[in-house]
């Protein structure tokens, strides 16, 4: 088994002028969970979509599992992207198909499962779903597949805080546990406890990288104590909070 | 992988257009029952709603062919569904051309469809039918066999053509890609440059004598029409090839 399952080599992405990576330097080993954290526009959602192949690099080099991204990384790789990919006239048996056909490692009698465990009824269409659903559904689909990485960008963003309850443990007795779980949030007090390691991103550069036991043994606090104290914002008039 | 993703375009193309298709043949069906002739064998319709209406519907098939091979590039591609085709393990290449197959066999069902409705409503009688001489056409196209293989060829012609005519789309949606603002606006402009492009380029290449030669009609022979087949493939083989780098290198889904 490999070292690494992620390795950036000093990877910049621009979009135009405006750089999202400043040259980032990563390894995430396997059978791990890990957060990667940083306010609205620190360059999480940018990482996660290169290492799906959805944005290409301005430079430097990123790997998974030992190969430049392509068909094997997409392979082995099960993203959860922040907004809603599927075609309305599907159903959710139909994208359970087309996963079973491009992806060896999905499972469809557990996607069947899920869904009954999660109160959706799969041969509904999903323009007949709602939002919150259609999630469900997109939830399934990537939790039904036994990938080498999962890449969930913002999961529990937008919902409430039981749902996020809800959709962390749907995600922790689902995963490959020889798979790492790469988690994109800034609401860190929910994922905290599910947390093997931290990764800050600050202005598209890494801050922090570090297990969270070392941080809180080293810091003498929680991660998301930490992470309010790094990227606290002054308000405009100086007055404290 | 190849035939896999065509498993899904045209299980959406279906969805889209049987509806569509199977609405057009209807209507044609309805209209033989409208229309009758005169003394001097001339057809005249007595209901001019039912003809207005399937005119209407062969006119909306051909626009929302074009709209459905625009969408299923854009959409399918470079928007929202890309993120899934795009996370798919195969490459660039595989979901162009599978979109294209698609998109070609979408324009020749609408063709023949659009062929196959006029004869459903012309009220022909059997009589007339079985009196063709047919024995006569079969002798004449076992004498002359160059007929169907210039019918094939002309076919041929005829799906190169439509492929050029996507391959430009689909560069034009590519190039608009490319950039973070405006997309719509470039990509307009990126598909009348190409057009401009591709008209110089053929009213140089007729201007060769050896083209010209091979696109004079009585010179048409078995192999004729396939060279210009060739010189219509050439040209959106490197669209085509354009658009798969712009996806592999330059993929930019913000």
């Amino acid at each position: 088994m490999r070292d690494y399952l992620i390795e950036c080599r000093e990877l910049y992405k621009s979009y135009g002028l405006r750089p999202a990576l400043r040259g980032v330097n990563l390894d995430i080993g396997p059978g791990r969970i890990v957060g990667l954290l940083g306010p609205n526009g620190s360059g999480k959602t940018t990482l996660i979509k290169l290492l799906c192949g959805l944005l290409q690099p301005t430079r430097g080099t990123l790997a998974v599992d030992g190969q430049a991204i392509g068909p094997y990384t997409k392979s082995v790789v099960s993203y959860l992207p922040d907004r809603m990919y599927f075609a309305d006239w599907m159903k959710a048996t139909d994208l359970f198909d087309l996963f079973r056909d491009f992806y060896a490692d999905f499972d469809y009698e557990k996607a069947i499962a899920m869904c009954q465990s999660l109160g959706v009824e799969p041969r509904d269409r999903l323009k007949s779903m709602s939002k919150g659903t259609k999630e469900k559904v997109q939830l399934v689909l990537v939790m039904a597949r036994s990938a080498k990485l999962y890449l969930l960008d913002e999961p529990i963003a937008g919902v409430d805080p039981a749902a996020r309850d809800f959709i962390l443990r749907t995600i922790l007795t689902n995963y490959n546990e020889e798979g790492t779980v790469l988690i994109s949030t800034h609401l860190i007090s929910d994922v905290e406890k599910v947390l093997d390691e931290a990764i800050f991103l600050k202005e598209g550069k890494i801050s922090l990288h570090e297990t969270v036991d070392n941080i809180r043994e080293k810091e003498g606090k929680s991660v998301d104590a930490l992470f309010r104290e790094i990227f606290r914002a002054e308000p405009m008039e100086g007055g404290a909070f | 992988m190849l035939f896999k993703l065509l498993k899904y375009d045209f299980r959406a193309m279906w969805k889209q257009f049987s509806l569509i298709w199977g609405a057009a043949l209807a209507l044609a069906l309805v209209n033989r029952f409208t229309l009758f002739r005169d003394k001097d064998n001339s057809l005249f319709t007595n209901s001019e709603v039912f003809m207005l209406a399937f005119i209407g519907v062969i006119v909306a098939m051909f626009v929302i062919a074009v709209i459905f091979v625009v969408n299923r590039f854009s959409k399918g591609l470079l928007g929202n569904e890309g993120y899934l085709m795009h996370t798919l393990p195969v490459r660039p290449w595989q979901l162009v051309a599978s979109k294209l197959i698609c998109g070609i066999v979408t324009w020749i069902g609408c063709g023949a469809v659009a062929l196959l409705s006029p004869v459903l409503t012309i009220p022909l009688n059997l009589a007339d039918l079985f009196q063709f001489p047919w024995t006569d056409l079969f002798r004449g196209i076992l004498k002359h066999p160059d007929t169907i293989l210039i019918l094939l060829e002309f076919c041929l012609l005829m799906a190169s053509s439509i492929a050029l005519f996507i391959s430009v789309m689909y560069l034009s949606m590519a190039i608009g890609h490319l950039f973070s603002r405006h997309r719509k606006l470039i990509c307009t402009a990126a598909f009348i440059g190409l057009y401009i492009l591709l008209v110089n380029f053929y009213s140089r290449i007729a201007s060769i004598s050896l083209v010209q030669r091979l696109m004079r009609i009585d010179t048409f022979g078995a192999g004729a029409m396939l060279k210009c087949s060739l010189f219509v493939l050439v040209p959106a083989l490197a669209f085509l090839a354009a658009v798969c780098w712009i996806l592999e290198n330059k993929l930019n889904l913000e």
